[in-house]
């Protein structure tokens, strides 16, 4: 389908606006997206959903993608980071659409295989175990569960965060255990 | 490391430009930015870039301290911190642009482990979900997030009087 602002939200399934998606359960929400085929990473197991690309939608800006062009803010960017997606959603926050979670899983793919993203192995990344991406020239990093191979987040790392990557192999302290 | 001002400036001027965070790409300007890799000088350059980044937020850390104390005394929002400690980055980025360098040798050891303690909270809001149907085992609750911050914040206001 193609993007236009006035068709935004249709593409994911339940074909409405925001008024309608914020009454949706959680597990609606969470079906809604899961619709979006996954994008699989060349010669592994592992996989870039939907679900979990939409939850981590407010890091597109460290791939480079630019929010506006898919009726998003910075603010509504703000508010996933800061509430959630699902709150962000009940709260009537602009919808990540599909178009944009599909932009934001083909950049992963891309960088996953890039051959100048460096395989760092198996890592904890915020009490996670996972395998860990980094290219080392922009400091950003992707993650894949390790026990399910299923995408879990990536972002661009500050200076000192990646200097201690480099340094320690981790990425977050696990204040769960 | 110890900082030297006079090799930070040398390594400057001959390498590589940073890239700028959090441009918007195309799909072909992102595979060219993902070509690109660091040169020889590049860990080193960044080690010195980090620690003038470090003194920086040290100097300001009243700024942080007040921060931190508003979101513990009141509902979560951790977008002022992050907001404050990317302007903070971006300003030292500016200064290195025009070859103006910071000198954080002598305060440097009372700075150490600052913004590593920063940074620690701001990655702790990646795993807050308020919503408890939805929170994942890595996930925090508020009270959780928020006794997890006070500990830190304790820590920090002890050691960076």
């Amino acid at each position: 389908m193609e993007y236009s602002s006035s068709n935004q939200r249709s593409s994911l399934g339940l074909g409405d606006t925001n008024d309608v998606f914020k009454k949706l359960s959680q597990t609606q929400i969470k079906n809604a997206y899961s619709q979006i085929p996954s994008f699989s990473v060349e010669g592994t197991n592992q996989s870039i959903t939907a679900w979990l690309v939409a939850k981590h939608a407010h890091h597109g800006p460290d791939f480079g993608l630019d929010p506006d062009k898919y009726g998003l803010t910075q603010g509504d960017l703000d508010s996933i980071a800061k509430n959630g997606l699902i709150n962000h959603i009940r709260f009537g926050g602009a919808v990540p659409n599909e178009q944009y979670v599909q932009a934001l899983q083909k950049r992963w793919k891309t960088f996953a295989e890039h051959k100048n993203v460096r395989n760092c192995g198996i890592q904890t990344v915020i009490g996670e175990q996972c395998h860990v991406f980094k290219h080392d020239r922009t400091r950003i990093f992707l993650s894949f569960k390790e026990d399910s191979g299923e995408s879990f987040t990536g972002y661009q790392l500050n200076k000192q965060q990646s200097l201690d990557h480099n340094k320690y192999g981790i990425i977050g302290n696990d204040y769960k255990n | 490391m110890q900082y030297n001002k006079r090799k930070h400036l040398k390594l400057l001027k001959s390498s590589q430009k940073s890239e700028k965070p959090r441009k918007i790409l195309s799909d072909e300007e992102f595979l060219k930015l993902l070509e690109s890799r660091p040169d020889e000088n590049f860990f080193e350059l960044e080690a010195y870039s980090a620690m003038m980044i470090a003194h920086l937020h040290w100097q300001n850390r009243e700024q942080y301290f007040e921060l931190i104390e508003q979101f513990l005394n009141g509902p979560i929002n951790f977008l002022d911190l992050r907001k404050k400690y990317r302007s903070i980055s971006d300003a030292v980025e500016r200064l290195k642009a025009e070859l103006i360098l910071l000198d954080p040798v002598e305060p440097y050891n009372k700075a150490f482990g600052f913004t590593e303690l920063i940074n620690e909270i701001i990655m702790l809001f990646d795993r807050y979900c308020p919503d408890p149907r939805i929170r994942e085992d890595y996930e925090f609750s508020e009270e959780e997030l928020k006794n997890l911050i006070q500990k830190i914040f304790i820590g920090m206001k002890n050691r960076y009087p």
